[in-house]
């Protein structure tokens, strides 16, 4: 059993309390989900959990008390720690010490002193568990992001620890991966293991949770799921919490600009290095009438169509024409968003940043007032929140006056109140008559923007319909029905 | 399929060979079979382009009595310099393309290297790709939020952003690495097979076969 009482923790004597006083107890086999607005403090306790944060920083000070069965955390030595926890971060590009996922499983196994029989049969258990059986001589650079993902869980799954610690799992993760988590997660939970989930979707965790564990500003609420799922949805929404189910919600009617800019793509097909066509695409045609959602699963040819798109990729046949008039330089007709926002960005503060794109002082004003950039005006962007490096970047795209705008996963990694935001900033975009084209896998973004769906499946768009109400539920099923 | 020792030791030999006179034919012995391996290793491809390449600059030097003007003389002088170097070329080619990040530490462990040495070595090694794919992607980036800046200036500000993005995958890389408990640096069990097999015993002895070969030809 853990259990923390009183506890507290200051990243540094100036800084205000993350964690405030905080008790509770956290019983062997229970899934204890972590879930609140960015910045509350889910990250923090889950690092006091699994006792990096002391040797992460040291000016940290840490009040009150986390015994595990009755033993003080700090009397864990390393080896004792790494056998009990097992500890899966959020960007799963940068938790692999191996370049092959046989050796990434094999070298926490040396670690914990195992023989090489021993490893052998973790290896094959483990990989059967997570279904990564066929990836096991695969090269890590050849994986996609959620084959990353899962490799990643299993690696840190693979001594099967009492606790394992999962920091926002699903974030770079397609539909059909994240249900393939939850099936997972949901088998390590009836074998015992103590789960602790800091998470914004909250919707595949809905059977497995047994307890929310809510921070709002360092201060612990907890709730059963029963609790949560009464919760009214106003009251839930104003939490910061994202949809606990997918409930058909009306889609939005916003305005569009009067000028109608429409964008057409030549049959285009790219390939990698002479190897199989990874794109084929016989007709895209982009209106600024409608915000067009790009779906698919992870590895569809998504990226490829963007930087086909973006004029990234050496390819002369994709030609684009805007209404009509080909494009000669595509980079100058479109702006990227990428997931992660900090490549681009190099000023050091938020407002040289915007000053670098535009300086017509009434634009730059609404951008900010909007974008709600006003209270870190004068921080390094990178030293920003997940949200609010999300909303500079899209306040660069709306300032940078190029017609077409690309946003790839712009919700990844949000809270529900930041996800409202970023909603705001592409209706403000849509009102300014530029051409969306977002990709994304978050139903609630969809829910709030979506007005056109482009489905992608295998490089070729397999669907290209207006979003209704009846088409959201069937993007839902269509990732969840298939093997 | 080659033990990382045996890759090691060619590359040692081809170094012998730059140093001493040789043969042609010896030469062309060596190159085979080092395209031989990396044939042997799935990289048929790669090994038949390095064969082609191989052949050219051979036919270069078979005609180089024929080149009379001064620029044909250069050209054939030069094709003669890659010659030489070719072996070594490929040895490392073969070390580099062939050998996983296990074997290295294998390799580094059997020359009795300290762990807290062999890890941040390796781990070095394998963000290298990594660090690759977040310039390439910045680069872009940056061309198209100022397209008509010069290439000193975008790789200036690509450099500003990759700096940034160094601490921030150190940061995260260091986190990993306490919660996989790579810091307990006592002696592990090695759960790779490490002996030698019959093919690594074939391609050292014809590799000092040749040695023995050029010292009497």
């Amino acid at each position: 059993m853990i259990q923390a009482t009183k506890l507290s923790y200051q990243y540094n004597p100036t800084a205000p309390l993350t964690l405030n006083h905080l008790t509770f107890q956290i019983q062997p086999g229970e899934c204890v989900v972590l879930c609140g607005k960015s910045g509350c403090g889910k990250t923090t306790l889950l690092l006091l959990l699994n006792q990096l944060l002391p040797q992460l920083v040291e000016e940290g000070s840490l009040q009150g008390e986390l015994t595990f069965q009755d033993k003080s955390w700090q009397d864990f030595s390393t080896f004792e720690r790494v056998k009990l926890i097992g500890s899966v971060f959020q960007n799963p590009r940068t938790q692999f010490f191996s370049d092959r996922v046989r050796d990434e499983l094999t070298l926490v196994c040396e670690n914990l002193g195992m023989s090489s029989e021993q490893t052998q049969q973790q290896i094959t258990k483990i990989a059967a568990l997570f279904s990564i059986e066929d990836l096991l001589d695969t090269s890590m650079y050849h994986l996609s992001g959620g084959q990353k993902q899962l490799v990643a869980c299993a690696a840190a799954y693979i001594h099967e620890p009492a606790i394992f610690i999962l920091d926002e799992p699903s974030s770079h993760l397609d539909q059909e991966t994240i249900l393939k988590l939850a099936d997972v997660l949901r088998h390590i939970k009836q074998l015992g293991t103590t789960l602790i989930i800091a998470e914004h979707r909250l919707y595949y965790l809905l059977q497995l949770a047994d307890r929310y564990f809510y921070l709002d500003e360092g201060n612990l609420q907890i709730f059963t799921t029963q609790e949560l799922i009464a919760l009214p949805t106003q009251q839930r929404k104003k939490m910061g919490l994202r949809a606990l189910q997918f409930e058909v919600a009306p889609l939005p009617k916003f305005q569009h600009s009067e000028k109608l800019q429409q964008l057409v793509m030549a049959p285009a097909c790219f390939a990698y290095k002479r190897q199989y066509p990874v794109l084929s695409i016989e007709h895209l045609s982009l209106s600024n009438q409608q915000v067009n959602i790009l779906a698919g699963k992870n590895g569809a040819g998504k990226t490829t169509l963007v930087h086909l798109l973006c004029g990234f990729l050496p390819q002369k046949k994709a030609k684009l024409k805007l209404n009509g008039q080909t494009i000669r330089k595509k980079t100058t007709l479109s702006w990227l968003v990428p997931q992660e926002v900090t490549y681009q960005f190099t000023a050091h503060t938020v407002l040289a940043e915007l000053l670098s794109i535009s300086t017509d002082q009434k634009e730059l004003k609404e951008m900010i007032q909007c974008l709600n950039l006003k209270p870190v005006l004068n921080h390094n962007p990178f030293n920003l929140s997940g949200g609010e490096k999300q909303r500079l970047a899209l306040a660069l795209a709306l300032l940078s006056q190029r017609s077409f705008l690309i946003l790839d996963e712009p919700t990844s990694g949000l809270d529900y109140y930041h996800l409202t935001q970023v909603a705001k900033a592409i209706q403000l975009a849509a009102k300014k008559g530029r051409l969306l084209l977002i990709i994304t896998h978050d139903l609630e973004l969809i829910q709030l923007v979506g007005e056109r769906l482009l489905y992608l499946e295998h490089g070729k768009i397999s669907q290209d319909s207006p979003l209704i109400d009846s088409s959201i539920s069937h993007l839902f099923l269509h990732d969840e029905k298939k093997p | 399929m080659i033990n990382i020792q045996i890759k090691c030791l060619l590359l040692f030999i081809t170094h012998i060979f730059l140093f001493i006179p040789f043969h042609p034919v010896q030469q062309t012995v060596l190159v085979g079979l080092l395209l031989s391996i990396l044939f042997l290793e799935k990289e048929r491809k790669r090994s038949l382009l390095y064969g082609s390449i191989y052949l050219v600059l051979l036919g270069i030097l078979i005609a180089l009595p024929y080149f009379k003007s001064f620029l044909g003389h250069s050209f054939g002088q030069l094709a003669m310099v890659f010659l030489l170097l070719y072996p070594c070329f490929l040895a490392g080619s073969l070390l580099i393309r062939t050998s996983l990040l296990s074997d290295w530490i294998l390799l580094l462990k059997k020359c009795r290297l300290p762990m807290y040495l062999i890890l941040p070595i390796t781990v070095m090694f394998r963000f290298i790709p990594h660090f690759k794919e977040d310039f390439k992607h910045t680069f872009r980036l940056q061309k198209m939020r100022v397209p008509h800046s010069s290439l000193f200036k975008r790789l200036e500000r690509t450099l500003i952003v990759l700096l940034h993005a160094a601490i921030q995958s150190s940061q995260e890389l260091t986190m990993a690495a306490l919660a996989k408990g790579i810091n307990q640096l006592e002696t592990r069990p090695v759960s790779k097979l490490t002996s030698l097999t019959f093919l690594d015993y074939l391609v050292a002895t014809s590799s000092l076969g040749l040695i023995v070969w050029r010292s009497f030809l």
